[in-house]
Order: C-alpha cells, then sequence, then structure tokens
C-alpha cells in the first residue's frame, strides 16, 4: 500500500535519510521470520508510528537498527553508515547518537533514579567517568537530571530508589534516560504501554517536543489514537511485512489486512480510532 | 516472539532410569574401592586408641601462659583469614570480568569478524584457566608452596588463602555477572556504554547482594580453612595444634579444639548475620547512599 509520504520520499531520495532498510530479513532459530524482506525509508525530523499486531516484527526491527541484532539478510543504514560488519567501536559511537527506550522499562531496580537517568550519557563519557558518576554526582548532572525528569512530571524523584516507584513511574524514567542523552533518533517500544491516559499524554508531548526540535521520533504502538494524533507518517507491520507506509489521514477509514501469527487473515477497520 | 512450547509431560524416561541406576553404582563402587566399613569403630584396638584419646581430653588445659598464647594465634587465624579474604577480592574482581563472557548477536562471529572474535575467547579461556589453576590447587598445598617460597609464618597462610579463594570467588563473580537479565545488559549497552560501563552500571548493583553474600561466604570458609594452615607452618592455631597433637598434649588439643569450636561459630552467626541483612533488604544499598553514610560517619573537622 503506497501511500503520499512514499510518492514524497522516493522523491526525496536519500537526501535527510536516517534509517534505511533495504529487505531486511531477520529469521530467529527455529525457523521463525520475524521480518520478511522489510525495505523503508525514514528521514531527519520525521516522527514515525509503528503500529502492527504483537509478532509483527516492530521490537525485531527497533534491535535490527540499534544493531543489538544482525539482519539474517539485507541491508540496514542508520545515519549514513551500514550496520553490517560495523566494528564494535563504531557501533557505541552511533548509539550515542540514538536512543532505545525498550518494552518493560528496563530499569536498573536497585539505583537510584539519577543513575538511571544518567545512563543515557554512558555512550558520551569514558569508563572512569561512568565510574566517578556511579560515586558522585556533580551539581551540573543533578541539574539537567532534575529538568529531564521534571518535564515528565516525577522531579521529586530525583534521589528515590527505581525499584520501588511504580510501574508508570519506571516507565518515565526510561524515556527520561533516553531524552538525556540527546540524541539524534528516539526510537521507544511501547513507550507508554503500561502509563495512565493523562501520563501517556505527558510521554507523547516529550515525543512531539523532541520531534519539533529535529530529532527522528520512532515509537513501536499499541494505542493507534495516540499514533494518529502525534505522529506524522504511520507504518503497520504484520508478519514481518510493511503492508501500510502513509500519513495518519491515510491511514484513518482505511481497512488494512493483517495476518496474525495463527495465519488467520483479518480486516482491520481503523475508521473508530 | 514466541519459541514453540516444549511439553513437559514426564512420562517414563528410559534415560534418566539409565542415568539414575550408573550414578547409585558409582557410590557403590566408590565406598568399595576406599575400604569403607563402618565395623572398623568397634574393632578392640581402635575402641582402645579412642578411649586413650578421650581421657586425655579432660580436664582441658586452663594455664594463663597457654590461654594467652592461644588467644594469641586465634586472633593471628583471624588476621589471616580477614588479609587472605581482602587480597583474593582484589585480584578475583579483575580476573572475574574477564572470565564472563559476554552474549548477543553483536559479539558472534558473523558480526565481529574473525580476530577480535578469536581475541575475546582466547580472553575469556585464559582467564578462566587461571582461576581453575588457583582453585585447583587446594589451601594445604598452595600453603606448602608458600611457606618454601616466602618461609614460615602467618604470611604464607594468608597468600595460601587468598590463591585458593581467588579462584573461587573469581568463578562465582562471573558466574554472577554473566546470569544477570540479558535485556538489562543489552538496554545499557543500547546507550553506546563499553562493557565496563555495563559491569559498573548494570552487572555489578544487579548482583551485588548476592556478590556480598558469596564474598562472605568466602571469609568464613576461609576462617575455617585458616585453623588448619599452622599444620604446615602457616601460623594461626594450627601450628599449635600440631605441637599439641604430636606431644599427645590432650588436653591442650581440648582447649584448642573449644577455641577454634568458639571462633568458627562466632564467625558463622557473624556471617549469616550479615547475609540475611543483605539478602532480606527490599533492595541493595546504591552506591550514592553508601557513600553518604560513609561521608555521615566521618569526623566533622
Amino acid at each position: 500500500m503506497i501511500g503520499k509520504v512514499q510518492q514524497s520520499n522516493h522523491e526525496r531520495g536519500t537526501a535527510g535519510e536516517v534509517i534505511a532498510a533495504r529487505n531486511a530479513v531477520k529469521e530467529y532459530p527455529g525457523g521463525i521470520l520475524a521480518l520478511d524482506g522489510l525495505s523503508v525509508t525514514l528521514y531527519r525530523g520525521e516522527m514515525v508510528g509503528i503500529l502492527g499486531p504483537s509478532g509483527a516484527g516492530k521490537t525485531t526491527f527497533l534491535r535490527l537498527l540499534n544493531g543489538s541484532l544482525t539482519p539474517s539478510a539485507g541491508e540496514i543504514r542508520v545515519l549514513g553508515q551500514s550496520l553490517k560488519g560495523i566494528k564494535t567501536g563504531e557501533l557505541r559511537r552511533l548509539r550515542s547518537r540514538m536512543s532505545l527506550v525498550q518494552q518493560n522499562h528496563n530499569i536498573i531496580p536497585s539505583l537510584s533514579v539519577a543513575h538511571n537517568v544518567l545512563m543515557g550519557k554512558l555512550g558520551k563519557i569514558s569508563t572512569v567517568g561512568a565510574a566517578r558518576m556511579l560515586l558522585y554526582l556533580t551539581r551540573e548532572e543533578r541539574d539537567e537530571v532534575a529538568e529531564v525528569l521534571g518535564r515528565l512530571e516525577i522531579g521529586d524523584k530525583l534521589f528515590s530508589r527505581c525499584g520501588e516507584l511504580s510501574g508508570g513511574q519506571q516507565q518515565r524514567v526510561a524515556v527520561a534516560r533516553a531524552i538525556l542523552a540527546d540524541p539524534e533518533i528516539i526510537m521507544a517500544d511501547e513507550p507508554i504501554a503500561s502509563v495512565d491516559p493523562r501520563t501517556a499524554e505527558v510521554v507523547m508531548n516529550q515525543f512531539r517536543r523532541l520531534n519539533s526540535l529535529g530529532k527522528t521520533v520512532i515509537l513501536n504502538l499499541h494505542q493507534v489514537d495516540f499514533a494518529l494524533q502525534y505522529c506524522t507518517r504511520l507504518l503497520v507491520l504484520s508478519r514481518g511485512k510493511l503492508v501500510f507506509d502513509g500519513l495518519p489521514e491515510d491511514y484513518r477509514g482505511r481497512e488494512i489486512f493483517e495476518r496474525s501469527f495463527a495465519g488467520e487473515e483479518r480486516r482491520v477497520c481503523c475508521a473508530e480510532a | 516472539m514466541r519459541k514453540p512450547e516444549q511439553s513437559l509431560d514426564p512420562g517414563f524416561n528410559f534415560f534418566n532410569w539409565l542415568v539414575g541406576l550408573a550414578v547409585l553404582g558409582l557410590v557403590l563402587f566408590s565406598a568399595g574401592q576406599t575400604g569403607f566399613s563402618p565395623q572398623a569403630f568397634l574393632e578392640a584396638g581402635n575402641l582402645k586408641a579412642m578411649g586413650r584419646f578421650a581421657a586425655g581430653l579432660w580436664p582441658p588445659e586452663t594455664s594463663p601462659d597457654f590461654l594467652k598464647n592461644s588467644f594469641k594465634l586465634i586472633v593471628e587465624t583471624l588476621e589471616i583469614s580477614v588479609i587472605g579474604t581482602a587480597l583474593a577480592i582484589c585480584f578475583a574482581f579483575p580476573l572475574s570480568v574477564l572470565a564472563t563472557r559476554v552474549r548477543g548477536e553483536e559479539f558472534s562471529r558473523q558480526a565481529q569478524g574473525w580476530v577480535p572474535w578469536l581475541l575475546r575467547w582466547i580472553t575469556y579461556y585464559g582467564a578462566r584457566s587461571v582461576l581453575n589453576l588457583f582453585r585447583g590447587i587446594p589451601e594445604l598445598l598452595w600453603a606448602l608452596i608458600f611457606v618454601v617460597a616466602v618461609g614460615l609464618g602467618p604470611f604464607p597462610g594468608v597468600l595460601a588463602l587468598a590463591a585458593h579463594s581467588t579462584g573461587i570467588l573469581g568463578k562465582l563473580y562471573a558466574e554472577l555477572f554473566e546470569s544477570v537479565d540479558q535485556r538489562l545488559v543489552e538496554t545499557t549497552r543500547a546507550t553506546g556504554a563499553g562493557e565496563l560501563a555495563v559491569l559498573l552500571f548494570t552487572r555489578l548493583p544487579l548482583s551485588l547482594p548476592v556478590f556480598l553474600s558469596y564474598t562472605l561466604f568466602r571469609w568464613e570458609c576461609n576462617m575455617r580453612a585458616a585453623t588448619v594452615l599452622g599444620f604446615v607452618g602457616a601460623g594461626g592455631i594450627g601450628t599449635q595444634l600440631i605441637i599439641s597433637m604430636k606431644l599427645f598434649a590432650y588436653n591442650e588439643v581440648m582447649t584448642l579444639v573449644a577455641e577454634i569450636f568458639a571462633l568458627v561459630v562466632l564467625v558463622d552467626l557473624a556471617g549469616q548475620f550479615l547475609r540475611t541483612r543483605i539478602l532480606d533488604a527490599p533492595s541493595p544499598i546504591p552506591a550514592d547512599n553508601a557513600l553518604r553514610r560513609l561521608v555521615r560517619c566521618l569526623p566533622k573537622v
């Protein structure tokens, strides 16, 4: 399904390209095909929402972009650099230019909120600096973290132990970590899955604010209404294939075929969203 | 991405039965080979020797000179165990870092290429081999080696405990660091962090309670081991124990054994108390809090 976005992107060529996947295939051991020849180009300043049923390959796609997984076939380029055969040092430098908020928050429960958030900077400082940060925080670091946490409405939790926070608060800590890293690309895997609707708006507004600062934001979402409201471009994956790539208004009211992992095909109507 | 589910229905498994029978056979065979015979206790000659030994134990030696000397040796034993454990931590930690296997597709040979992949495995197996060597030689044998190297006294005892415990703690630490939730490790790596930063911010905080518990337990073991190092001239209460045994001064042996028993019980209780406190805590102490508490304890100038 080719939308206006793809047509206009075709005209844009590689200018402003931040992510390009060419026939990316990811097959897990056991023959499970998570991504099946995905080709897509994402451009600087876009706020992309990736939709699709569980098991569609959304998380795999983000992990491939981050270099945590390697594609079984095809090529992935991030910020002009191919991930194929990339050296460890180069991959680290590349990662310091992008952030990934993973599913289930993945915070370190025994560390303070401040330390969990400052982990976003680990790619930009030396190991000695990291060790120092674990033992002592400078005034600037405290202020910086407090400012980001304040924007996410958990400024009072600066030195709370992360394990003692609620699920929604932990989710916001994970988002704060990504924001503090000040990356060019922010990727988030279901960042509002475990928060209440009001907090979801707070979090999504932060992503929108970052997007307005020129950063590329890629969000895996299950909430179609939020995707339609906040994203400038939508991708829909089903069984590892891209079944929709277009503007939110093109998605609205359209019936899209989704094929679940059970092999059933169903029509999904997006009009009600 | 879910993997196909595995059936947990046990049913009859011929292989499991075969393994069970083989283990039982091995136990019986070993008992036969080692001359295992409980009736040896009841033989007339042995009963007489045991009676003579038991009769000699009472009353225990309580002369002030002997008690003073033995107390000095008990303290020395404690000191050997403390320094030995401290040294072991210093050597075991860096070795355990090298002996921690890093997982993830980004570290595969296909992703990294032959040379980095090979270097990583050489480092890993090299560190593991060093730890195996340290662990494989018992404390008493290490003590004999160090007595030859640095002479008699508590110092070879310290080195012996440090060497053996380095092997044990290094392996335990490495296993702990490896067993940390891989998703959290991946999240930290996703920030661009190197493996040392991942260790500091993820592997260490997550494994800290068990890390401390293992270390305390090793100190308890070292305490017990330090009591016999004196048998080979490596200091501690064992030095007096072997002399008293050789002189058939069983009443002195009784006093020394009672002192050793009291010390071991005290150390066990202390270790148990601390380990329970650490493991039962709602979450481990974060470094910043620990530092603040430490600073608060310092005298104000």
